[in-house]
């Protein structure tokens, strides 16, 4: 490693590193603290691992109920896309957009890196566009919101079982779990040993 | 400590790979780079001022519409939560006030100090280190309020004695939340770095 290929600007700060030469080592800015490369070997095999698992996990959320309902002898079973297709007129719009924040965007996120990370872990070379998907993956981060419906969930249906008898279904614990794969993704990421790694040039 | 600008080299805020100072667009991750210094700051101004429009009536109009037998009933935010909180559901009530009025509005006052800073040229100490981080992982936790009421609302039709809908305000809530996220997004925290600490702060 030579030149400008051996240092590293901080994407908050813009201080200059330089890049550690054992493999493995971590390195966080001393600047503003923020990490520039996680002390984990591999980073982009955990997070296929844990992209992979994110996906499926999405879709056991779209499939299974997500609560059950029971109200006056009556027993209602409903899946998340139910719940966005359960809004007539304007709020139609709501559902829509909580669906798209709640499932849609994390799962197209752990596709994205999926697409990007599979044949890289094996040393081959990048799909196309996988610097696009990876790129695209990371920019929908800050829009993708489970965790935030989780909580969200939580506290309606405490307030909810006041009208209503409510049974949390499998689709909800999928969904819980499908945030902690998410936030733990997030934890683990080494964004710079994966553009390292995309940036090599295409056979 | 030096940094890539000070040496006539351009950092990426995507990769953080770092090339000589003029080249349009990254030669490891291929995105744009943009120099921080001459960063325009109206696009973030705007979308701070639409997400504080909308949060106006986000305030003003129903946020919850409930139908029963006997009565039809709509409530703001506020008076949402103040009835949330006389009928004993307390942390429900504090989580709404907290991330549907505390947050934005600390959210509104952090950006337009980072704005305003960042127009003068100074920016004090605590606001780019704790402020920026604030409004960028925070912010977009307001969201909270309109997936409760989306959620209260669909499972309360099942309950053949009381109906709830949303009001127009969760939309524009809603709204209001994602204009001050793009809002955030488009200012680059390494401008707020480098400029001169503003002692005032």
């Amino acid at each position: 490693m030579t030149g400008l290929d051996a240092l590293l600007a901080c994407p908050r700060c813009d201080k200059l590193h330089d890049v550690p030469a054992k493999p493995g080592a971590g390195l966080r800015c001393d600047r503003c603290g923020k990490r520039l490369i996680a002390p984990l070997r591999q980073s982009g095999l955990v997070n296929l691992g844990l992209a992979l698992a994110g996906l499926s996990l999405a879709a056991g959320v779209l499939l299974t109920p997500f609560i059950t309902v029971r109200s006056l002898g009556l027993s209602n079973a409903t899946t998340l896309a139910d719940f966005a297709l359960s809004f007539s007129g304007w709020p139609i719009a709501l559902g829509g957009l909580a669906i798209v924040l709640i499932l849609v965007l994390p799962a197209l996120r752990f596709a994205l890196l999926a697409y990007a990370l599979l044949p890289l872990v094996g040393g081959g070379r990048r799909l196309p566009s996988a610097r696009w998907a990876f790129g695209l993956s990371e920019a929908l981060r800050p829009w993708s919101m489970a965790e935030i419906f989780a909580i969200a969930a939580a506290l309606a249906l405490t307030k909810a079982a006041d009208l209503v008898h409510v049974d949390i279904g499998t689709g909800f614990w999928l969904l819980l779990a499908m945030a902690a794969v998410g936030a733990l993704q997030d934890g683990t990421v080494c964004r710079w040993s994966i553009w390292a790694a995309l940036g090599r040039p295409r056979a | 400590m030096t940094t890539a600008a000070s040496q006539q080299l351009s950092g990426c805020r995507h990769c953080a790979a770092v090339q000589p100072e003029g080249e349009s667009r990254c030669h490891r991750c291929g995105l744009p780079l943009h120099a921080y210094s001459s960063q325009a700051l109206w696009p973030a101004w705007a979308w701070l001022a639409a997400g504080a429009a909308l949060f106006i009536p986000a305030n003003l109009l129903p946020m919850l519409e409930t139908r029963t037998f006997l009565h039809a009933r709509a409530s703001t935010i506020v008076g949402g939560a103040w009835e949330l909180a006389q009928a004993g559901s307390v942390l429900l009530a504090a989580v709404i006030v907290i991330f549907s009025i505390v947050v934005p509005l600390g959210k509104f006052a952090v950006m337009a100090a980072l704005l305003g800073g960042l127009r003068r040229g100074r920016v004090s100490p605590w606001l780019r280190r704790r402020g920026h981080v604030f409004v960028e992982y925070i912010g977009r936790w307001s969201m909270i309020d309109v997936f409760i009421v989306a959620l209260l609302s669909t499972l309360v039709q099942f309950n053949l004695i009381a109906a709830v809908r949303p009001g127009p305000a969760a939309l524009a809530f809603a709204l209001s939340v994602i204009c001050t996220m793009r809002a955030a997004q488009l200012v680059d925290p390494r401008a707020l770095w480098n400029s001169r600490p503003d002692p005032g702060w």
